[in-house]
């Protein structure tokens, strides 16, 4: 293992912070700011770091895309802006990049990568969540093509998406097998994009729900091979809950910071509340979570660079970074006492974003049944 | 031990398969069965990257692999070349 950051990689971190900083910071929640953000972001390119150079990205390693992110975590407080970009790259650009045929990819990387173009991944339904492969939405052949008729729930990026990533499953096959993979764009007569879910948290993020009726695709829509969509999707979510959360790291330091900072300046009973063990305790905690999550981060985008077996770790990191994001933003909040409450202060938010990663790109606790799984049990 | 014979000893003792071992031919459809589901198929291919010292990779993952135990023994012989 070596983590250890090339010149050039240092540099582009501080490029990173300073965008973010620069770019990033004073948004008012609109969809406005989402779509200038998003393009700013792909100019800068966050959107095609880790897709090829054939097809508008910059090819960087997984540890380099970690460490942008993890940046980018750290300079912008925008979650809900991050939470969208990750979903695009790991859940809709990575699996065409891997997957799709050599016209799709031509023809959508380059516009996702220079933000002129949004994806949705649509696989959850309302009865198929963690059994993802339960799912209900059928893919009929017919002609020269198929029909798609079904519901999506919980599609990031739908209000803002060109493009979808559909699951649906052919006729007279259950379970996984039978299940593919299509790309769908959104103006396909019969594909109806409804209203947009609001949500405790990411409330930056744009989510809703997608209607397929009598949705006729082109026999070129299919992502992978018919019947493959498992492999697309499985590829799709180990790479997502791989690095879908090293932003986190980011926002963690950041509350560190924040937190110390707090600790320090604020007295109480005549001294600083961070000379209280109840309150430095808490700060050590919350340090010890950022540097062991970082590992676990770093170990496991070096293991995907190297071709290494990464699918028990990309569970483990999922589950152990989600879980201390939620600990370190609650210990925040704590460590701010009625402060922390207050929503002006960005803690309370915090919070509510951070508990969205415990459920997004599979539970914790499918994460640990996955895990459970590689051990054997 | 053949590959056959270790996948079905692996349903068997691992899967806690409920039938009887005799229903367990090579050509059971486990997945219609359901003795395969997505999860499952996850503890399928750490049994057999471990065991046979193979790498599966995600592409691999498509039914006609995994549809029976001889599917499954026809992989293996095929990634391990």
């Amino acid at each position: 293992l070596d983590f250890s950051w090339s010149e050039e990689q240092l540099q582009f971190r501080s490029e990173v912070i300073r965008f973010a900083q620069r770019e990033l910071t004073g948004g008012d929640g609109s969809p406005e700011w989402f779509s200038k953000s998003w393009k700013k972001c792909a100019d800068f390119g966050i959107l095609g770091l880790p897709v090829a150079e054939d097809y508008g990205g910059a090819g960087a390693s997984n540890l380099t895309v970690a460490m942008t992110l993890e940046a980018l975590g750290y300079a912008c407080s925008d979650n809900g802006l991050i939470f969208s970009l990750n979903a695009q790259m790991w859940a809709g650009q990575y699996p065409i990049e891997r997957f799709g045929t050599a016209q799709q990819r031509a023809t959508y990387l380059p516009r996702l990568c220079s933000g002129d173009l949004i994806i949705g991944h649509a696989m959850s339904e309302p009865g198929a969540g963690s059994d993802a492969f339960g799912l209900t939405t059928s893919a009929r052949p017919e002609g020269d093509g198929f029909v798609l008729n079904g519901s999506k729930t919980f599609v990031t990026n739908a209000p803002v998406a060109g493009v979808f990533l559909v699951f649906a499953r052919l006729p007279d096959t259950q379970g996984f097998a039978g299940v593919s993979a299509f790309l769908v764009d959104r103006d396909t007569p019969g594909l109806h994009v409804t209203r947009a879910l609001q949500k405790m948290g990411l409330k930056t993020s744009p989510m809703g729900e997608v209607f397929f009726d009598d949705c006729h695709v082109p026999s070129q829509a299919p992502v992978g091979r018919l019947g493959g969509g498992m492999a697309v999707f499985s590829a799709a979510m180990e790479r997502e809950r791989s690095m879908i959360l090293a932003s986190t790291i980011g926002s963690m330091e950041r509350n560190l910071e924040r937190s110390l900072a707090h600790a320090s300046e604020r007295r109480q009973f005549g001294q600083p509340i961070g000379k209280f063990q109840a309150v430095s305790h808490r700060l050590v905690e919350m340090k010890l979570r950022l540097e062991t999550a970082r590992l676990l981060l770093y170990r496991l985008a070096w293991l995907i660079d190297n071709g290494e077996p990464s699918g028990l770790d990309s569970a483990l990191v999922k589950v152990y970074l989600s879980e201390s994001y939620v600990a370190s933003s609650l210990d925040a909040l704590q460590i701010h006492g009625g402060y922390g409450y207050i929503e002006e202060y960005g803690l309370a938010g915090e919070v509510s974003d951070a508990l969205a990663s415990r459920l997004y790109s599979g539970t914790s606790d499918i994460q640990r049944n996955l895990a459970a799984r590689y051990l054997g049990l | 031990m053949d590959v056959a014979h270790r996948v079905r000893d692996f349903i068997i003792e691992r899967r806690r398969f409920a039938g009887l071992p005799s229903v367990l031919s090579d050509d059971y459809a486990l997945i219609e069965n359901e003795v395969l589901d997505s999860m499952a198929i996850f503890e399928m291919i750490a049994f057999l990257e471990d065991e046979y010292d193979i790498r599966i990779e995600d592409e691999e993952l498509i039914p006609e692999n995994f549809g029976t135990i001889a599917d499954i023994s026809r992989l293996v012989h095929r990634v391990m070349g």
